[in-house]
C-alpha cells in the first residue's frame, strides 16, 4: 500500500492520511474488507507520529469508512463500494477543467496554487464573492 | 563505574607524580656520589630533604585533585566546564557520589604516592636513617598522609569551583599565605606544621605530633564535607 | 489518560541582571512527541536544564512525572526514567565508545541490550574508537544509543540530529516514531529543524524572550491558522482595525498579508468589505507560524 504524505503542505497529516486511504479505496488499491497496515507499521514506514496515525484511523472509522477490530487490527468496512460514480465522475470534472486552464496558456504551479486557494477558501468557509470588478 | 571513569581521568597524572618522584630520588643520588658520607652537618640535610620530599606531596595533593564533579581531560588542564559534565548530571547519581568517588580516588593515589616517595627516600639515602628507627619511618608517613590529607581536602574544595590551573594556584597560594602568616605570628612549636614537614619530622623527634595531626585530619574532614555542599548548590 | 510527563508553569530564570526565562509555562502530555521550537537564545537549553536540575529556577514550578523538581529534591529516581541528549554532545574524553557504554549501563536497571545492539550496528558506531575522535554526528548518535538504550519513558533531546546526514536523520526520527508507537515513550524535543518537527511531532511549543507564546496540538494549529492574502484597489487611507484572530499583519501599499489563528471567515469579510478587495487563503506551514510569531513577537 502507498501512502504519501506531505509534511510541509499546510494541511495536517491526519487530513491528509484521511483522504489517502479514501483515494485508495476510490482507486480500487484498497478493496473492501482488506486489512490496513497497522499503527506502528504506517507511523514508521511514513515516519510520522503514531498518534496522528491514530488519529486519522479514528476519522475514518467514525465516518464508517474502517472497521477497527480489537486485537486483529483495521479493515476497510464491507460496505465499501469501489470505485463510485462519484469518483468517475469527479475525475471527468477535473480532467476537463484542468484542460481548459491549460488552453489559457497557465503554468502547471499556476493551475495547482488556483485549486489549492479554491479548496483553502471553500474549508474556510468564504463565499467566491471575489469579483468586485 | 563511577570508579572506573574516576581511573581512567586520574592514572597519567599519578604516573606523572610517580615519575617526579623517581626523578627526585635519582638527581641528588646520582651527582652527589659522596651522599653516601655523612655531610657536615647531617641534621639540616636531612632536614632539607624532608622538605623535598614534602614538596612533592604537595604537588601529588594537588595534581590529583579531580575538578569536583566536572570531567577532566586525560592529561592537560582544561578551561572552563566540560560539556560531558552534563551528561554525567543527568544520570541516576547523588551528586555527593560523584565527588566522594573521584575524591576518594584521590585520595588513595595521594597516599600511595606519600608511602611510594617515603619508601624510595628512606631506601636510596641513608642520611635520612642515620639518626632515625624504623619505627619513626612509620610514624613519618603517617604524620605525612594525614598532612597531605588536608592539603588535598583543600584542593579538592577548590577543584570544585576553579579550573585545574586555578586549583593549583589556588593551593599553592593558600599554603604560601599560611607560611607568611606564621613567620608574622609565630605558632606553638607542636603547631607549626612548617617546622613538623623539615627538621621537627618524626625522623628527627622520634614522636607523632599528635595536635598537628588531630588539626590536619579535622580539617581534612571539614573541608571535604563543605566541598560536598558547594558541589550540591552549584549550577551548571 | 491525562497525565503530564512534563508540566512547567510560570518559570524564571536571570543570568547577571538579564532574563532568559520570563514565565514560561509548558505541558507535555504522556505519550507524545512534543516539539519545543525557538530561536537561538529564547530560552529552549535553560528550560531543559531546569528539567534535568542542572540549573536552578529562580521562580515558579516543574514538574516530571508529576514529581517535582526542586532545589535539593531527590531526582536519582527521576533520572532514572529520563534519556537525555545534550546540545553539545559532549562526552568522556578519556572513554571509548564501548566503554562509556560500559560505564552507562549498570545505572540503569530498564537497560535495553537488544536497543544497544540494533543501534551500535544502525549508527555503524566503532566500539573501541575514541570519543573525541568521533564526529559531531557520531557523537549525536552516540548520545541517542546512551539515552534510548537505558528503557527510559521520557526522552529529552536538545538538538537530536545535529551533525546528521539526511539519511541518519531519517533513521532517528524512524526510531523515535517507532519508540513512540510500540513502547508510549513520550519525546520531548528541541530543534531548529522545523520540517523534522512537523514531520513527527504532535505537538508543539514556541518560546520566545523566555515565555511560551503558541502550544498546542500540530495538526489543530494547522487546521486553524490559515494566511489570508489580500489585494487591494488602493491603498487605505487609515490603518484598518482588523478583527480578533488577525495574529501578524504586513501591509505593503495595497497589498496584505494576516496570518490569521482564528475568526478566518469573519477576517475574509471584513478585508472583502474594502473597496476592490481580492482575498485569497492559503494553509499555513510550520515554518510560517514560527516565523511569524517569533518576527512579531
Amino acid at each position: 500500500m502507498l501512502f504519501r504524505v506531505n509534511h510541509s503542505s499546510g494541511v495536517p497529516l491526519y487530513v491528509q492520511l484521511v483522504e489517502q486511504v479514501k483515494h485508495g479505496i476510490e482507486m480500487g488499491a484498497v478493496r473492501a474488507g482488506e486489512q490496513l497496515p497497522t499503527i506502528r507499521k504506517l507511523a514508521e514506514d511514513l515516519v510520522m507520529n503514531p498518534n496522528t496515525v491514530a488519529r486519522a484511523y479514528r476519522e475514518l472509522e467514525s465516518a464508517g469508512i474502517i472497521e477497527v477490530k480489537h486485537g486483529a487490527g483495521a479493515f476497510v468496512s464491507q460496505s465499501i463500494a469501489g470505485p463510485t460514480k462519484v469518483f468517475r465522475k469527479a475525475e471527468g470534472i477535473v480532467q476537463a477543467a484542468i484542460e481548459r486552464l491549460a488552453s489559457f496558456g497557465l503554468s502547471d504551479e499556476e493551475i495547482r496554487r488556483l485549486v489549492e486557494n479554491a479548496l483553502a477558501v471553500l474549508r474556510a468557509g468564504i463565499s467566491q464573492e471575489n469579483r468586485n470588478e | 563505574m563511577l570508579v572506573m571513569k574516576s581511573w581512567l581521568e586520574i592514572r597519567w597524572r599519578i604516573l606523572m607524580v610517580l615519575a617526579f618522584n623517581v626523578l627526585e630520588v635519582s638527581i641528588p643520588y646520582n651527582a652527589n656520589g659522596g651522599f653516601r658520607a655523612a655531610p657536615p652537618d647531617p641534621g639540616r640535610a636531612a632536614g632539607a630533604m624532608m622538605l623535598v620530599v614534602s614538596f612533592l606531596w604537595l604537588f601529588a595533593a594537588s595534581v590529583l585533585a579531580g575538578a569536583g564533579i566536572r570531567s577532566q581531560s586525560p592529561l592537560q588542564a582544561k578551561k572552563g566546564l566540560h560539556g560531558s559534565t552534563y551528561f554525567t548530571l543527568s544520570l541516576p547519581v547523588s551528586r555527593f557520589r560523584l565527588l566522594a568517588v573521584r575524591a576518594g580516588l584521590g585520595l588513595l593515589g595521594v597516599l600511595s604516592i606519600v608511602v611510594i616517595s617515603g619508601v624510595l627516600f628512606w631506601n636510596f639515602f641513608p642520611l635520612i636513617r642515620t639518626n632515625s628507627m624504623p619505627s619513626d619511618f612509620f610514624k613519618w608517613v603517617f604524620t605525612g598522609s594525614c598532612w597531605v590529607s588536608g592539603v588535598y581536602a583543600l584542593s579538592v574544595l577548590l577543584a570544585t569551583t576553579l579550573d585545574e590551573i586555578g586549583q593549583m594556584f589556588g593551593t599553592l597560594i593558600a599554603i604560601l599565605v599560611l607560611r607568611l602568616a606564621t613567620l608574622r605570628f609565630p605558632l606553638p612549636s607542636s603547631f607549626d606544621i612548617f617546622n613538623i614537614v623539615g627538621g621537627a619530622s618524626p625522623l628527627v623527634t622520634h614522636t607523632l605530633p599528635w595536635p598537628i595531626i588531630s588539626v590536619s585530619l579535622g580539617l581534612t574532614l571539614l573541608l571535604f564535607l563543605i566541598a560536598g555542599k558547594v558541589v550540591q548548590t552549584l549550577e551548571y | 489518560m491525562n497525565n503530564f510527563a512534563i508540566e512547567v508553569s510560570g518559570l524564571r530564570k536571570s543570568f547577571k541582571g538579564q532574563a532568559a526565562l520570563n514565565g514560561l509555562d509548558l505541558n507535555v502530555p504522556a505519550g507524545s512527541i512534543s516539539g519545543f521550537l525557538g530561536r537561538n537564545g529564547a530560552g529552549k537549553t535553560t528550560t531543559i536544564k531546569i528539567l534535568m536540575g542542572i540549573l536552578k529556577a529562580d521562580a515558579g514550578s516543574a514538574f516530571v512525572f508529576g514529581l517535582p523538581i526542586t532545589p535539593g529534591a531527590n531526582l536519582i529516581d527521576i533520572h532514572r526514567r529520563i534519556g537525555f541528549v545534550t546540545e553539545e554532545k559532549e562526552l568522556y574524553p578519556t572513554m571509548t565508545v564501548e566503554q562509556i557504554i560500559r560505564f552507562t549501563r549498570p545505572f540503569f536497571p530498564k537497560w535495553r541490550d537488544d536497543l544497544e545492539q540494533r543501534y551500535m550496528r544502525m549508527f555503524d558506531l566503532p566500539a573501541r574508537k575514541k570519543i573525541p575522535d568521533l564526529s559531531k554526528g557520531m557523537r549525536s548518535k552516540l548520545m541517542l544509543l546512551l539515552a534510548i538504550a537505558r528503557g527510559a519513558e521520557l526522552l529529552i533531546l536538545d538538538e537530536p540530529t545535529d551533525g546528521l546526514d539526511p539519511v541518519a536523520v531519517e533513521d532517528v526520527l524512524r526510531e523515535i516514531v517507532s519508540l513512540s508507537a510500540a513502547e508510549g515513550i513520550t519525546v520531548f524535543f528541541s530543534s531548529h529543524q522545523l520540517e523534522e518537527v512537523e514531520q513527527i511531532a504532535d505537538r508543539i511549543s514556541i518560546i520566545d524572550r523566555g515565555r511560551c507564546i503558541v502550544s498546542g496540538s500540530l495538526d489543530d494549529l494547522k487546521a486553524r491558522y490559515q494566511r489570508l492574502n489580500i489585494v487591494l484597489r488602493e491603498e487605505p487611507r487609515s490603518p484598518v482595525q482588523w478583527l480578533d484572530g488577525a495574529e501578524y499583519v504586513r501591509q505593503e501599499g495595497r497589498t496584505v498579508s494576516i496570518l490569521a489563528s482564528r475568526n478566518v471567515t469573519a477576517l475574509a469579510e471584513q478585508a472583502r468589505s474594502l473597496p476592490g478587495a481580492q482575498v485569497e487563503a492559503y494553509p499555513v506551514t510550520l515554518k510560517e507560524i514560527f516565523l511569524d510569531h517569533v518576527r512579531g513577537n
